[in-house]
């Protein structure tokens, strides 16, 4: 009898430590200096908010995109630089991954504009880059908010037109990996070989172990 | 023998070309006395009425110029340059003008100097060409052709901005 409970001991803390090895399996985070995109000295938790899609459902970020490498970025559409080059870069390198590494990235753009900015034509511009993009609008206080919860500056209006003006906004893409926190952030100016190292990086590290 | 010495030349940057960084070699756009434009490339537009336009001066002249004006017939166009102020806001400046310093060239390249092209009259598509004017203090008028791009084309043909 003894001796059978013994064996049911053995036999669950070596499936306790075969699920633990297992658990942890897909490697380490990656070292300091490791990854090319800009190293946060805090982590930044996943951000926690609902807003509209550009099929005009409801979005709710973090039940959305769990489990996924997440890219996070504040632009608007009619911004000719910045923006559209961070998609083009994005996408092509997607493109370029095998796909069961591209497949665990999604990519979501958050508009600063929604004045301008409705769905269809954030539906419109993100289709330019890639389909499956994520495009997302929301009032500017609950952009602002959302904004602020990241330790981001809000966008800001510039120019006294009425349709004829620029949005100032932070630049640079947020990366949430699968443990719901941002390690890094990759700024205005990230190539597509930085987002080629780094991407598979990110969706293989293992940040529990942290 | 010189047609040796090229060819080897030839080989070697064709190999270094291909192992190597990139580092294309830029393509002649225009030209008129002291002033040669270089990569001149328009992006196709994501949104319709919006799109961009990159390309490099350079100056062989022993004086500076000055870029002072831009026109096309298929939008408004506006140099900008893009700042980051203290608080992380990133946003683009409206530029009054460019100088091109003696000897020197300036390019305008992604997350730098640009030119935004607004109200367009149609959307640029990939495979177009515009044509742009620009003005100089001491060229004066140059006028040429910019093939329309996606922006990844775009972005592999120039690489990023590297001005602060």
């Amino acid at each position: 009898m003894l001796n059978k409970i013994l064996g049911i001991a053995a036999l669950v803390a070596s499936l306790a430590v075969a699920l633990l090895s297992v658990a942890s399996c897909g490697g380490d985070s990656p070292r300091p200096g490791e990854l090319h995109g800009a190293v946060l000295s805090a982590p930044l938790p996943k951000a926690d908010f609902t807003l509209t899609n550009t099929a005009g459902e409801s979005f709710a970020f973090r039940e959305e995109t769990q489990g996924y490498v997440t890219l996070l970025f504040f632009g608007y559409t009619s911004c000719p630089d910045i923006c559209p080059v961070h998609m083009a870069n994005i996408a092509a390198v997607l493109r370029k991954l095998p796909p069961q590494t591209a497949s665990r990235v999604k990519v979501v753009m958050v508009t600063v504009d929604p004045e301008r900015d409705t769905p269809e034509r954030l539906r419109t511009w993100l289709n330019a880059f890639d389909p499956s993009f994520v495009g997302l609008t929301g009032s500017t206080e609950e952009v602002n908010g959302i904004l602020r919860s990241l330790m981001l500056p809000p966008a800001v209006k510039q120019g006294e037109g009425e349709t004829d003006y620029l949005m100032g906004h932070a630049a640079q893409v947020i990366a949430f990996t699968t443990d719901d926190r941002a390690h890094v952030v990759y700024p205005s100016g990230t190539r597509q070989v930085d987002w080629a190292h780094d991407l598979p990086l990110l969706v293989e590290a293992d940040w529990r172990s942290e | 023998m010189k047609r040796h010495i090229i060819g080897v030349a030839a080989l070697v940057a064709a190999l270094s070309y291909a192992c190597g960084e990139r580092q294309p070699e830029r393509v002649l756009t225009a030209s008129k006395g002291h002033i040669a434009i270089y990569d001149a490339v328009a992006t196709a537009s994501a949104a319709p009425d919006v799109s961009a336009l990159y390309f490099t001066i350079a100056n062989a002249a022993t004086f500076p110029d000055s870029l002072i004006g831009i026109g096309t017939a298929a939008g408004t166009a506006s140099l900008h340059t893009v700042v980051t102020d203290s608080s992380g806001v990133t946003s683009m400046r409206p530029l009054a003008g460019l100088v091109i310093p003696a000897g020197a060239s300036v390019a305008l390249a992604p997350g730098g100097y640009h030119v935004m092209l607004t109200e367009l009259r149609r959307p640029l598509e990939a495979g177009d060409s515009i044509f742009i004017a620009l003005d100089l203090t001491r060229a004066n008028l140059l006028r040429f052709r910019v093939p329309v791009l996606t922006y990844t084309e775009m972005v592999e043909r120039l690489g990023t901005s590297d001005h602060e």
